[in-house]
C-alpha cells in the first residue's frame, strides 16, 4: 500500500462523508405493485400449494406419517422385514420422549443398513466395469458441460458487460 | 412499506449493483415481513429489521451468484487494479464544484464501476456502518482482506469521482 496512514485517513474521510451524505435511491414505481400483486397470488393459493411450513399443522403430520407409512408398505413389498422400525416410529409420534428417541434411533440404524445393503447389491450385481464407465461418462459429460458453458459465459456475458 | 421502500430498495441495490436484482430482493424483503406481520406490527425497529434483512437476502444472493458463476467470471484478470494506489493522490475534495443531485448520481454511478469483492465490504462500512470485523466475519474472508479491498475500494471510488467527465 503506498498511501502513508495520514493519507488514507483523509481518504476515509472523505468518502465516509460522501456517503454519509448520499441521499436513500428512489424505489421503482412498480415494486409495491409488485409486492401487493405477489401477496394477493399467495392469498389465493391452496394451502397444499404453499411451501410445508404453511400448511396446518394437522395437515404436515398426516403427510408425514402417511408418506412414512408408504414407505414402510413398499420397504415390507420387496422383502424387507426390519421396515418393521419405520411403522414403529410412526406409532412413537404418541409415545413419550425418550421411547421416541429410541425409535428415531432403530429407524437411523434401519435406514444406514438399508443404503449399505443397496451398495452391496448394486456393487455385486452390475459389472465393475459398466460402473466404472458410467462414472467416467459422467465425468466427462460434466467436464465437456463446464467448458462449453465457461466459453459461452465469458465470450458472450463477459464481453457485454465490458468484464 | 412505503415509508420505507427506498431504505431497503437503496440497500440492496448498492451492494449488488444491479436494479433488477435489487427490486427482487425488496420484494422479498417486503414479503417476508408481510410473514412476520403480527410480529413486526408492534415493534420499534421496524426499520433495523428491514434493512437486516435486506443486507442478508443481498449478501445471500451473491454469495449463491458467485458460487455459481465463480468458475467461469472469476478466471485471473491481467487488468487488475493491484497497481493502482502507486499513481494516486489523495484529493482535497470530492466533486468539487459539482450539484449536491449531480454529485449523487456520481457517486452511484461509481460504486457500481467497482468490483463486487471491493463494493460490498464498503457499501457494509461506509453505507451499513458495519465494523471491518463484522464485515469479516459476515463475508467469511480474513480482516485484512477486508481493509485491503476497502482501501482500494476507497481509492478506485475517489478516482472515478474526480475524473472531469464520468460516462453514463
Amino acid at each position: 500500500m503506498s498511501l502513508s496512514a495520514e493519507e488514507q485517513a483523509r481518504l476515509e474521510q472523505l468518502i465516509a462523508a460522501a456517503c454519509r451524505a448520499q441521499p436513500p435511491l428512489a424505489a421503482p414505481p412498480t415494486l409495491a405493485a409488485r409486492v401487493l400483486a405477489q401477496l394477493e397470488e399467495r392469498a389465493q393459493l391452496p394451502a397444499w400449494r404453499r411451501s410445508f411450513s404453511h400448511w396446518p399443522r394437522g395437515q404436515r403430520a398426516a403427510f408425514v406419517l402417511g408418506s412414512a407409512a408408504l414407505i414402510a408398505a413398499m420397504l415390507g413389498a420387496i422383502g424387507r422385514p426390519d421396515a418393521q422400525w419405520l411403522t414403529t416410529w410412526i406409532g412413537s409420534v404418541w409415545l413419550s420422549p425418550l421411547a421416541r428417541l429410541e425409535s428415531t434411533g432403530a429407524l437411523l440404524s434401519f435406514l444406514a443398513a438399508f443404503t449399505r445393503d443397496l451398495g452391496v447389491t448394486l456393487l455385486q450385481d452390475i459389472p465393475r466395469f459398466w460402473l466404472y464407465g458410467a462414472g467416467a461418462a459422467v465425468l466427462a459429460l460434466y467436464a465437456l458441460l463446464a467448458g462449453i458453458s465457461a466459453m459461452a459465459y465469458r465470450s458472450v456475458y463477459g464481453m457485454r458487460s465490458g468484464a | 412499506m412505503r415509508a420505507y421502500q427506498d431504505m431497503v430498495y437503496s440497500t440492496a441495490a448498492r451492494l449488488l449493483g444491479n436494479d433488477a436484482q435489487a427490486e427482487d430482493i425488496a420484494q422479498e424483503v417486503f414479503l417476508k415481513a408481510y410473514e412476520n406481520f403480527e410480529q413486526l406490527r408492534t415493534s420499534a425497529t421496524i426499520g433495523g429489521w428491514l434493512k437486516t434483512v435486506a443486507t442478508n437476502m443481498s449478501l445471500n444472493h451473491l454469495t449463491r451468484y458467485r458460487r455459481r458463476w465463480r468458475l467461469f467470471a472469476e478466471l485471473p484478470d491481467s487488468g487488475s487494479s493491484g497497481a493502482l494506489e502507486t499513481l494516486f493522490c489523495v484529493p482535497d475534495t470530492l466533486c468539487d464544484g459539482i450539484a449536491a443531485d449531480e454529485q449523487a448520481r456520481r457517486l452511484e454511478l461509481a460504486l457500481r464501476r467497482l468490483p463486487v469483492h471491493q463494493r460490498v465490504p464498503l457499501v457494509l462500512y461506509h453505507f451499513e456502518e458495519l465494523s471491518y470485523q463484522d464485515i469479516a466475519q459476515r463475508l467469511h474472508v480474513s480482516l485484512a482482506k477486508v481493509k485491503t479491498d476497502i482501501q482500494r475500494a476507497r481509492v478506485s471510488l475517489a478516482q472515478l469521482l474526480t475524473r472531469p467527465v464520468l460516462p453514463a
